[in-house]
Formats: structure tokens, C-alpha cells, sequence
């Protein structure tokens, strides 16, 4: 969950108590800062960049395949023509530049409109090449009205919130622009050559939250209709579908034989679309509900012909998966260490998660796995301007230690193994450029473990501390100076084995 | 003890703790938020809100929907119409149904006489066959009244594509069949399973 405080890791049951205590302390701050967190955290533009590339690349092979017969779809003696859309779209708010279009003139504009459509693909001037893109999305569509279907849809979505993030930013011709001319520059000043940073972006997180928000109205629409069908309810519905010969593109009449698949997929298709707004945002499930969704979009795709409705719908999907994952998956790809470039740290872009209030200071990694004292501990260190990531599992911490980039990580070892704290000590210890490792432990713990856990960069601390002790340490090591604001209430405070 | 933190990185609290920070300043943090940000502010989650009432709002008015749901919606069509956002997202609801396929005729001057269906497979790639399909199935799903209207201009593009004289075009409905007609033997394209109604007969000059 996140906080006005920073990003924390918390079991649903966490959660809930923090939220409910929330909310009863002062609802009305929670909530505003609820929504500025969800939407005015800067994120890293990877994910909106990625989307652009696929979502692009459909826009561009959809308006190709208008140009297959343009006089037909956009003629004035067309399918679509002029006068019958008058009637057809009667009152509709309509704009489209092919209202205006000649048909001696169609294939130059179309020419025009693709050479456009190609450039937003590459990234190249992204920022006019998408508001032109989103142009030229709803122009087609409202010309070739009656030629439409969900894909026109889709595109016409993504495009507008493309639009609105920096999609161009990563993985584009703009970003390898950009290092062009810092090459150049670095080389006319003969100092050595550094890679532009990538700076995290409120608009990328703006828009990719609502892509996110989007799908999750479009599924639970596409949910909620399908209850209104008797076929949906008796298992029937995806026999239909399937027996549908214009949709078809492989045979599945073997499904007669077999009707349970058809109740099967039926039913696991309207509980997948009706709960998909509210599984997704639990971060353990979401993997499980984005594989049903591919698989279900692909289905849809193989088996009924219509994979570009299906492939777009799996583009947005992209919307959910976490920018540290993405550049993983591409890190390895060749020329993506300069298309990628690297991320600017949260605590040096002047941006903050909550940004009106938040404060530029030292990103803690608390790992601990009570759940009270946990949140006490953050609450003190939240209420002193760091910014904390936390979590209740050693694994969990290991992959949050690498996408929150931790000044320093605090470990109450009291919860777990001998064995488990060692190696995640000594792991920890044994990187390249390791944080300061704060190690909480009990006496007995101590006693077990004398002498195995001490290592440079490392604090172990055995026993009682004070919140305010351990902050102390922290910011000594950190090199910090303190503003030697002592609060009551930290002193009061202990953690350890005997809180 | 051996500090691993970079000194680049190591920001004293006492100096940025008194300073807020703006969105998107880079190091600006001591500069305080204008007014204008904070109407910039506020003019964008205006819009969020309008943005989100909005297309939560244009799936709901799809029939049967409440007056409630329409009021709103009448308020937010023209945001929505703009920008192409104006959707239902009922995909294959109620119930995925018989499908429509178009059925034409055209002659022409010199008396050779053209038939064609769309959608057919001939049609090729798959997107450009579904476009024909969507078409047929516009023309299948309109009200009587609109459809009069629709099949004058399809009557008005085939006699174009083709050079024709005239165009007689019928709209065919493609039923499903059930699965123990299919595990009696039954084919998903049987004969009977196609029903053909006549739409009308055009000449050029009325068209052209």
C-alpha cells in the first residue's frame, strides 16, 4: 500500500488495520492523500514507453489495413458514406478530419496520416507525434463508423493516455537523440561522457494509472452486461462463440463433446471480468489475474480471429506490470542499456511521492515481521521525513532493496531463522556497493550467532534500542546531520526483543 | 563502521526538512508553490474527476440504464464524443449471437450479372475481413428504419466497386448451431441454418 508517508509493503490484513486506524484519526487527510499518492507519484516512464512500442505498432498496422480500399471506407460513395452517416451518427459530437477530405485527396492524406503514425512508433518527436496519432485514431474511426469494433476502441484509449506520459521518453528516437547530444556535448567539453539520466515523471504515473483504471472499467462493464445473458449463466456462452463460423478461425466443435470445457471457460470468464477491478490491485494475485487475462485474450485471439483485438487488449495489460520488472526483462536486450538509460533516484529529483509535503531524505528498507511494532517503527522514522519501503518477508526485501535503491536497511532479526538471517546477511553484505545493514537481535540470538554476523558495513545491535538510538546510528552512519529534535514519544519508545 | 552511501548522495535533513518540495523542479526544492502551480494543480483533478465520472458513466447508459445514468452522461457526451472514449464495452453480452452477412447482386450495363457475401474468407488479412464483417453486422442489428438508410449506402458502394446498373442486396442471418446438432452430425455452415431477407433492389441513377 502507499501512504502519504511512501511506498509500504503490507499484508492485506496490515493493511487494513493501518487504513481502518487511518481513517478514523482523520479520513478526510487520508483520503486526499491517498489520491495524490495514487496519482501524482513520479514513476519511471519505462512501462509507457513499452506500451507505445506495442500499441503503436498496432495503430500503424491498423491504418495500413484501412488503405487497402480507401474509396470503399472512406469515400464519398463509400460504405461509409457522408449521407448515411449524417443519419447514423444524428446529434453525435463527430470530429474527423476526413469530413473535410476530397476523394482525389484520400490516398495523399492517408500517406500522410501513416508517416505520422510511423514516427510515434519509433518515438521520434513523441510528444507532437502522439497528440497528431490521437488525432488521426479518432478521425478513422468516426469516418469509418460503422466499420468498427474494440480494437478501434482500444486504440483509440491507449493513444489518448500516450498522449498524456512522456511515451517517448525511453526506448525512442527522441531518447537516442537525446544521448547524441550529450555525446557531443561531453566531447566540446572534453569532459568524460555520462548517459542522461531518466527522471521519473508524475505525468508517466498519471497516465498509466489511468490506463489501469480503465481496464478495470472496461472488464467490469464487459462482466456485469454478460450477466444480463442466459448463456453466461448456463455455460453455454463460449460454445456460442465458438460455433460462430464468421468469428471462427480454428474449429472447435470438438468442445460438443465435451461440454464441461464450455461451463468451464463460461464461468471462469465472467468471474475473471467481473472481479478483475478489484484482484488486480492485490500485488500476490495480480500475476495470477494478468496470466488469465493473457490467456483468455490470446484464446480469443487464435481461436476467434480477432488477434488484434486481442493483442491490444494484452498491451494495456502492460499497464500493470512494475517499471523494475520491465527494464529487467529488457535490460539484456542489445542497445538497451543507452535506450533505457538510468533511473534518476527518488531522493535526487526534488520529486516526492506525496508532493506537496514530502521531504528529500534517506529511503529506509525496514524489514521486520511483527506487524504492530513494524508500523510503530515506520511511523516514527515517517514523522522524521525518511521515506520507507517495508516489508515482512527476508525475500521480499531482497527485490524491494533493488527497486527502492535503500540508503540504509534495518533488519529486526527477532522473527526468523538463525539460518535465514545469516544468509540474508551475508548476501546483503557481499554485494558491490552494499547499504548500511542495521541488524536488530535478541540476546539469546546474539549468543547463537557470536561472531558469524559481523562484518564492515554492517550494525549489529543486540537486544533494547531506542527508536531515537537507532535513528541516531542510522544518521551518523549516513553521515547525516541530525536537526537533535528529541521527541517524548521516541524516547519512551523501545524495539528489540523486549517491546 | 563503513558507510557505502555515496557523498553525492547524502542530503543533510535539516536543510531540505524545512523546505517543501514541488513536483517536477528538479532541485528547486526550496522555491514554494505558486499559486498558479496550485491552480494547475487543482484544474487537473478537476478534470480527473470529470475524466473518470465520465467514462465510468458512457458503459452504464447502455440499455437497460437508469435516468440517473443517462442525466450524467448527457453532461459528459461531449467530452466523451471528442475524444473517441464513448463506449459501452459490452463485448459478446447479453449473449454472443447469430451473426449477419451481407448477400449481394449487381448487373450490369452489358447485362453480366456479379454475386458476392462479405464476410467470406477470401478476404484477407484477418482485420480487413472483420472490418466487411462489422459492416454486415451493422447492417443485420439496425432498426428497420436506419437500415433502410444503411443499405442505400452499401447499394451505392457496390454499384461504384463494380460498375453496376443495379444492386440487389439481402441481409442473411447465420444461426448457431446447438451442441447435440453438432454431435448428431450437424456443420456450423448447414443450409438451414441460414435465413435470407431481401432488402431491396437500387438503379445507378438513384444512387449516383
Amino acid at each position: 500500500m502507499r501512504t502519504r508517508y511512501g511506498s509500504v509493503n503490507l499484508s492485506p490484513g496490515q493493511t487494513r488495520i493501518y487504513q481502518w486506524a487511518s481513517w478514523l484519526l482523520n479520513p478526510i487527510r487520508v483520503a486526499a492523500d491517498a489520491w495524490n499518492q495514487f496519482w501524482y507519484s513520479p514513476s519511471d516512464p519505462v512501462v509507457l514507453a513499452l506500451i507505445r512500442i506495442f500499441a503503436g505498432g498496432m495503430l500503424l498496422y491498423t491504418h495500413i489495413i484501412w488503405g487497402l480500399n480507401l474509396p470503399a471506407f472512406f469515400g464519398s460513395n463509400g460504405w461509409n458514406s457522408p449521407d448515411v452517416l449524417a443519419v447514423v451518427q444524428e446529434d453525435g459530437i463527430v470530429p474527423s478530419f476526413w469530413w473535410y477530405v476530397s476523394d482525389q485527396w484520400l490516398m495523399p492524406v492517408h500517406c500522410l496520416c501513416i508517416a505520422i503514425l510511423f514516427l510515434f512508433w519509433i518515438g521520434f518527436a513523441t510528444r507532437v507525434t502522439s497528440v497528431l496519432s490521437m488525432i488521426i485514431t479518432i478521425s478513422y474511426s468516426y469516418r469509418a463508423h460503422m466499420s468498427n469494433f474494440g480494437l478501434d476502441q482500444l486504440n483509440a484509449i491507449l493513444c489518448f493516455y500516450l498522449c498524456i506520459g512522456p511515451s517517448g521518453a525511453l526506448l525512442s528516437v527522441d531518447r537516442w537523440i537525446s544521448v547524441l547530444r550529450a555525446r557531443r556535448k561531453a566531447r566540446r567539453e572534453g569532459v568524460p561522457y555520462a548517459a542522461p539520466v531518466v527522471s521519473r515523471s508524475i505525468t508517466a504515473n498519471l497516465a498509466i494509472r489511468l490506463i489501469q483504471l480503465h481496464f478495470c472499467v472496461i472488464y467490469a462493464y464487459a462482466g456485469l452486461s454478460k450477466l444480463q445473458g442466459g448463456a453466461w449463466w448456463s455455460g453455454e456462452a463460449v460454445w456460442l462463440a465458438f460455433a460462430n463460423l464468421e468469428y471462427q478461425s480454428i474449429s472447435m466443435t470438438w468442445i460438443a463433446w465435451y461440454p464441461w470445457i464450455s461451463d468451464l471457460m463460461t464461468h471462469t470468464t465472467i468471474l475473471w471480468e467481473v472481479s478483475f477491478a478489484a484482484l488486480i490491485w492485490i500485488r500476490p494475485v495480480r500475476p495470477i489475474v494478468l496470466a488469465m487475462g493473457f490467456a483468455m485474450h490470446a484464446g480469443i485471439g487464435g481461436m476467434m480471429g480477432m488477434w488484434t483485438f486481442g493483442l491490444i487488449m494484452i498491451f494495456g495489460h502492460l499497464s500493470f506490470w512494475p517499471a523494475g520488472t520491465v527494464r529487467r526483462l529488457l535490460g539484456d536486450l542489445p542497445l538497451m542499456p543507452t535506450m533505457l538509460g538510468t533511473l534518476q533516484p527518488l531522493k535526487q529529483t526534488g520529486q516526492s511521492a506525496r508532493n506537496t509535503e514530502l521531504k528529500v531524505a534517506p529511503v529506509l528498507l525496514w524489514v521486520d515481521r511483527t506487524v504492530r511494532r513494524q508500523l510503530l517503527c515506520l511511523r516514527y522514522f515517517w514523522q522524521r521525513g525518511y521515506h520507507c519501503a517495508a516489508s515482512r518477508d527476508l525475500q521480499e526485501a531482497r527485490e524491494l532493496r533493488e527497486t527502492t535503491s535503500p540508503d540504509a536497511v534495518v533488519v529486526m532479526a527477532t522473527g526468523w531463522e538463525d539460518e535465514e538471517v545469516t544468509t540474508f546477511h551475508d548476501d546483503h553484505c557481499s554485494r558491490p556497493d552494499a547499504e548500511p545493514l542495521f541488524m536488530i537481535l535478541s540476546k539469546s540470538q546474539s549468543a547463537r550467532l557470536n561472531g558469524r554476523i559481523h562484518t564492515a558495513g554492517s550494525h549489529v545491535i543486540t537486544g533494547q534500542v531506542s527508536l531515537g538510538s537507532l535513528r541516531r546510528e542510522i544518521q551518523e552512519t549516513l553521515n547525516h546531520t541530525s536537526d537533535d529534535q528529541e521527541f517524548e514519544w521516541a524516547a519512551e519508545h523501545s524495539i528489540g526483543e523486549d517491546s | 563502521m563503513i558507510s557505502t552511501i555515496p557523498a553525492s548522495r547524502r542530503v543533510p535533513l535539516n536543510s531540505v526538512n524545512e523546505s517543501p518540495i514541488a513536483p517536477n523542479s528538479g532541485n528547486a526544492g526550496e522555491r514554494p508553490r505558486s499559486k498558479w502551480r496550485r491552480a494547475g494543480f487543482a484544474l487537473v483533478n478537476i478534470w480527473l474527476f470529470i475524466h473518470l465520472t465520465a467514462i465510468i458513466t458512457a458503459p452504464a447508459t447502455v440499455g437497460p440504464s437508469s435516468q440517473s445514468s443517462r442525466t450524467v452522461w448527457t453532461a459528459v457526451a461531449p467530452y466523451l464524443q471528442g475524444l473517441y472514449l464513448n463506449h459501452g464495452f459490452h463485448y459478446f453480452a447479453p449473449q454472443p449471437g447469430s451473426s449477419n452477412l451481407v448477400s449481394w447482386t449487381v448487373t450490369r450495363k452489358d447485362g453480366t450479372v456479379l454475386t458476392g457475401r462479405f464476410p467470406n474468407f477470401d478476404i484477407r488479412p484477418r482485420l480487413y475481413y472483420h472490418r466487411h464483417f462489422m459492416l454486415s453486422e451493422y447492417l443485420g442489428n439496425s432498426p428497420p428504419e436506419l437500415q433502410a438508410v444503411v443499405v442505400k449506402g452499401f447499394a451505392r458502394n457496390l454499384c461504384r466497386e463494380y460498375d453496376g446498373e443495379t444492386v440487389t442486396i439481402s441481409t442473411v442471418r447465420h444461426d448457431l448451431p446447438s451442441m447435440e446438432r453438432v454431435r448428431a452430425g450437424g456443420k456450423l455452415d448447414d443450409g438451414d441454418l441460414y435465413e435470407e431477407q431481401p432488402l431491396g433492389s437500387f438503379k445507378r441513377e438513384d444512387l449516383l
